[in-house]
């Protein structure tokens, strides 16, 4: 039921395109590529758990993790990725093998460049998704209502890594605020890579851009992680 | 009737106390409504800056269907998800026999017992969408055709109850399913869109094996004036048997209970 979404995006696009042959410099094919290929890598990269924590940590759930062996950010990173596999099998892949079967010219071959690639910029953009996750647990610790962190997440996502509109329809003041962002890896960024629109220079930039977000919100996460985990508090469980 | 009416009136009135008693709580997820339908109306702005329109319908009509869209997402989520959501919990713990040893139908015990208000403005939201269409595209609909589009909100509102609890109803045969609450609201990205914009053998079954596109699209042309008097008649045909069988399919899936001594 993953998939619904997108193809209700796409069937709007497709009507989009019946009285224009290109809109903001895509075609018809252009913009399917656009959508189907950023629906098969965020659901690769997507991350989830801060939805059922949330609610663990609400009801103090959460200390029976807490008094494992084990670091609960490095299980719930692990976990998570266990759900990326299993979802990249159920959902992603059958959405694939379709679209090949289906309309094998919506999904281009990228070049062998491009192709070493695309794994490292997948997990720079699964481990940046994770770190978001960890903000919204951690800010779960102090503040009840967390859950409306989460939609705070997907609306920034939404908006922000090109899943809502590729950022080049966009006014060009969001655009410049969107290419400074960490949001577009897991969208955008992917997407471009597959095509070969993103050549030698560009591609060292959004991985560097990339590894500064990381070892931003790796700090940050760190400190807020260890200082509202000291501020929570739980009874009977 | 008048006694269910009455006991709706409660549910309300219990809900709307059990609301303002978490403030913040109603605040913060109004405010996260607000920011998705500030999302969308992004959306419609940023596509429309690049298209003059889509298959023949403009930005104000796109816009009127949108404003459909977010009224039936609040009763998909407000009014009818708090207690789908509880079904299948009930069945899987043997917890239905509080609810089928009361004086009153079971169904609707379970259908309509509780209400989240948290996202109840995006009733206001949408009536304000559709407004806003109506003048962005000066059209003026006449009282019969504003009377028939909510006749037809109507219709679909019995039409989306009734599939989704079907759909939940499912639960009775298997132990345990998780998520099957979320199975039936996946559909509402297709309603997003006006029938039209489907084709083939999607807009076949989309609109007479379950007319889910027919949901935003019907009241729309009505406000539209475009009279689709055939799709009207059909869709409340279909969701008068769809409540029907909803009831037979709930009697038959309930022989499939037994209790846990609760």
């Amino acid at each position: 039921m993953d998939a619904v979404p997108l193809v209700g995006m796409l069937v709007l696009w497709l009507n989009a395109f019946s009285t224009a042959n290109t809109i903001g410099g895509y075609s018809q094919t252009s913009i399917m590529t656009y959508y189907i290929l950023g629906y098969l890598y965020s659901q690769v990269t997507g991350c989830h758990f801060d939805e059922g924590m949330n609610e663990e940590i609400r009801k103090g759930g959460v200390v029976f993790w807490l008094v494992k062996p084990i670091s609960l950010k490095r299980f719930l990173f692990v976990q998570e990725m266990a759900w990326r596999t299993m979802t990249m099998l159920l959902t992603a892949l059958p959405v694939g093998v379709l679209t090949v079967i289906i309309a094998p010219q919506l999904l281009p071959v990228p070049s062998l460049f491009h192709l070493v690639l695309l794994p490292v910029f997948l997990v720079i953009a699964y481990t940046l998704e994770v770190m978001y996750s960890y903000m919204v647990v951690a800010m779960a610790f102090v503040f009840e209502q967390a859950r409306s962190l989460e939609h705070l997440k997907w609306m920034l996502s939404w908006l922000l890594s090109g899943s809502m509109i590729p950022p080049e329809f966009m006014p060009s003041w969001l655009r410049g605020v969107i290419q400074w962002l960490p949001f577009q890896f897991r969208f955008y960024v992917p997407v471009r890579l597959t095509t070969g629109e993103i050549g030698g220079v560009a591609i060292l930039w959004q991985g560097m851009l990339a590894m500064v977000w990381l070892v931003i919100l790796w700090v940050f996460v760190r400190w807020l992680w260890q200082r509202n985990l000291r501020s929570f508090t739980a009874v009977g469980s | 009737m008048g006694r269910y009416v009455r006991l709706y009136r409660l549910f309300v009135k219990y809900s709307l106390m059990r609301a303002m008693m978490y403030k913040e709580d109603f605040l913060i997820w109004s405010a996260v409504m607000v920011g998705w339908f500030i999302l969308t109306i992004i959306f419609y702005q940023v596509l429309f800056a690049n298209v003059s329109e889509v298959a023949g319908w403009t930005k104000a009509e796109l816009l009127i269907l949108q404003g459909y869209y977010f009224v039936f997402d609040f009763i998909l989520w407000g009014v009818l998800w708090p207690n789908m959501k509880q079904l299948p919990i009930k069945i899987n713990k043997g917890e239905l026999d509080y609810d089928l040893i009361r004086p009153i139908s079971a169904q609707f015990m379970l259908s309509f017992r509780e209400l989240d208000l948290d996202n109840a403005n995006e009733v206001i939201l949408g009536v304000a969408t559709i407004i806003y269409g109506l003048r962005l595209g000066q059209i003026h609909p006449g009282v019969v055709e504003t009377l028939l589009a909510i006749m037809t909100v109507v219709a679909a509102i019995v039409f989306i109850y009734a599939f989704y609890f079907i759909s939940i109803c499912i639960a009775f045969w298997f132990d345990r399913i998780e998520n099957l609450h979320y199975f039936f609201p996946s559909f509402r990205h297709l309603w997003k869109q006006p029938q039209s914009f489907y084709s083939g053998w999607l807009r076949w079954i989309l609109t007479i094996i379950v007319p889910i596109t027919l949901v935003t699209t019907l009241p729309t042309e009505w406000l539209l004036m475009r009279l689709p008097w055939k799709e009207t008649i059909f869709l409340i045909v279909f969701s008068l048997v769809a409540l029907w069988f909803s009831r037979w399919f709930f009697k038959v899936a309930l022989r499939r209970y037994s209790s846990a001594s609760s």
